[in-house]
């Protein structure tokens, strides 16, 4: 009884200490609609998803969309406010900056949200890199030039922001996916599977394969939902034909998968890289897109081409003194032909997306890989029909 | 139990332990009492800072604590003098609900780094289960025949600390509120080795004589020093013992 009585007492006086909540101190934008002025509606122009990430908004347009027409329609965080007002018409040519100012005022972030108009590009040389805006590491674009603008296309997307916060990173190579000088011709892509240190084993993620994909990354769901994080594929309006490129690869040396407690423990197995481009249609989807659990089995494929037997490297090879390999790889329609024929319809309508994936850990999604793993990629082409 | 039924009475070893020694200790004013009884409280924040929205659940657990004590109790007066030594366990185990809870931690394995800061919204659980040999020192003050009234510092040494839990169902922002979310269903953690050795307190307490050789007691402890190392930085508050110690003591 006495035992019982001191319990709730005590149970009250933590209650009683509860402060006041505080306010906000996020400033996201949560949800981002375009909007035509004209129709107060979602604008029927845009191709596929409006992507948000921390700090960008970023959706594709057909050609004829009115960007000089367009408003946002924005969620934020609950007491946010945002600045200019978003509601209003702005010309969205080039890309427009939002302030977002949490709850408590004592936190702001600002936003780029660029409406990409021109084609998605088929032909990738990875002399485009940027640090993110953290400063942390590299994020990969391509560069289109229209007739009075240059713009970036942010197709390009990688798990590094991921890997960000194990904070085992010190320098942009530390990552799984940065730029390296020792491309074929000038830069190229150097994607490397990498330990994440304490903090990944404690989420039972022990190594982070190097991957760059065209599509988009969910952050925010990549430690519940690695897999599903990786979104591959963005619309895509013509007929992929052959898939080409240029890439060395050595295996780590000793292949692990995760133990009990989350740490990498050596299993049975070696490490292979993935290269590969699918077209798809995204209608019906979850989020419009395949993923990492689903790209090279989804009865949406409409057509793939996939490097079947990479040229490996034992460990121990200096990969910078190796030459590259050249691939070319025909699109394979016809193993899909029976579930999802190729529609020229669908095509042109930007129905079917296309990704174009690499990794250095084909089961780097399950944590299985060599830390180790190299892989360099550069002037990679997709030629259309 | 048995090792510290033995580590306890071993303090008296070099007392005399025979009713002629007792009689001889009772002219020279001296007192021994043998206690066994519980904690219950809290490792704690004080206050709880704002971060700390909700404590779901409370479980205090089975904390148990025996203690020797000698009195020497002061002639023609009210006043005495208590020492004594405790062998006990502080523990508690909490779920709590925070938001924008700010947190650093480094790997210590040079071979295996890391560092993760960032703020963190959603639950915390926290399970500790300390050891602690107590040293109190009091002043006593005889309120009745059969009330003690007590006060005094306390110095405690650490024997064995288990400090851990998780964080689960929420998300961190790499370093503050704007940056990179990340939904997590859980992460354990283990704070056990950052836990200070040493820590002292106050302790203020009363004692009931309900018989002749029985007694019931209840201290409030209070720690002063915070529970953990003074470069510790991965809890952005300073956490406190906040105990209070009641059970039942047997008068020699």
């Amino acid at each position: 009884m006495r035992k019982l009585f001191l319990y709730g007492l005590l149970m009250n006086l933590c209650i009683s200490c509860i402060q006041e909540e505080p306010l906000n101190a996020e400033a996201d934008i949560e949800e981002c609609t375009i909007i035509n002025v004209e129709t107060g509606k979602a604008d029927e122009h845009i191709r596929g998803n409006v992507w948000i990430t921390n700090t960008k908004v970023f959706a594709q347009a057909n050609p004829n969309i009115d960007l000089d027409g367009l408003a946002l329609q924005v969620k934020l965080t609950e007491g946010a406010t945002i600045a200019p007002d978003p509601t209003l018409v702005r010309d969205f040519s080039k890309p427009q900056r939002f302030e977002v100012t949490s709850q408590d005022g004592k936190w702001k972030k600002v936003y780029t949200v660029s409406i990409d108009t021109f084609e998605m590009p088929t032909v990738y040389d990875f002399e485009h890199f940027a640090l993110d805006e953290s400063g942390k590491y590299h994020t990969f674009y391509e560069v289109v030039s229209g007739t009075d603008t240059i713009f970036n296309q942010y197709i390009w997307a990688s798990g590094n922001s991921g890997y960000a916060l194990t904070g085992v990173g010190r320098s942009p190579e530390d990552y799984p996916t940065f730029s390296t000088t020792h491309g074929q011709k000038g830069r190229a892509v150097k994607l490397v599977t990498q330990s994440t240190g304490t903090f990944g084993e404690i989420a039972k993620m022990p190594i982070a394969a190097g991957n760059l994909f065209i599509g988009s990354f969910d952050a925010q769901n990549a430690m519940k939902a690695p897999l599903e994080a990786t979104l591959f594929g963005l619309p895509f309006g013509k007929k992929p034909k052959t898939f080409t490129g240029y890439y060395k690869y050595k295996r780590g040396r000793l292949y692990t998968g995760v133990g009990g407690k989350g740490e990498a423990i050596p299993i049975l197995g070696q490490d292979t890289c993935d290269i590969y481009a699918v077209l798809y249609e995204a209608e019906g989807l979850n989020k419009n897109s395949l993923n990492g659990a689903d790209a090279l089995c989804s009865d949406h494929i409409v057509a793939m081409a996939r490097l079947k037997n990479p040229v490996v490297y034992a460990s121990e090879i200096d990969l910078e003194e190796q030459p590259y390999q050249r691939f070319e790889i025909e699109f394979d329609y016809a193993s899909y032909q029976k579930l999802r024929p190729f529609v020229e319809e669908k095509s042109k309508n930007y129905e079917y997306n296309l990704a174009v994936v690499f990794t250095t850990s084909r089961h780097g999604g399950e944590f299985e890989g060599a830390v180790g793993s190299t892989l360099y990629i550069d002037q990679v082409r997709i030629i259309c029909e | 139990m048995l090792s510290l039924w033995i580590i306890s009475t071993g303090v008296f070893a070099g007392e005399p332990s025979t009713t002629d020694g007792l009689l001889w200790s009772k002219i020279r004013g001296l007192e021994y009492r043998l206690k066994a009884g519980f904690n219950i409280g809290g490792t704690s924040p004080l206050p709880l800072p704002a971060e700390i929205r909700e404590i779901k659940s409370y479980r205090p657990g089975m904390q148990i604590s025996i203690e020797g004590n000698v009195i020497k109790r002061f002639s023609h007066s009210h006043w005495g003098m208590l020492f004594g030594i405790r062998l006990e366990n502080k523990g508690m185990k909490t779920d709590a609900r925070v938001k924008n809870y700010q947190i650093v931690m480094e790997s210590s394995d040079p071979e295996n780094p890391g560092h993760l800061e960032g703020a963190w919204t959603g639950y915390v659980k926290t399970n500790v289960k300390n050891s602690y040999v107590t040293l109190p020192f009091q002043a006593v003050y005889k309120l009745s025949p059969r009330w003690d009234l007590k006060f005094g510092p306390f110095v405690s040494f650490l024997t064995n600390g288990d400090f851990a839990g998780s964080a689960y169902d929420g998300y961190i922002r790499d370093g503050d509120p704007t940056g990179e979310k990340a939904n997590v269903s859980e992460a354990t953690y283990n704070f056990s080795n950052d836990l200070r050795k040493f820590q002292w307190g106050l302790d203020l307490g009363g004692e009931w004589r309900a018989y002749r050789h029985l007694t019931v007691y209840s201290d409030l402890t209070w720690g002063v020093s915070p529970i953990f190392e003074k470069d510790f930085k991965s809890v952005g508050f300073k956490m406190y013992n906040i105990y209070l110690n009641f059970g039942f003591g047997y008068i020699f």
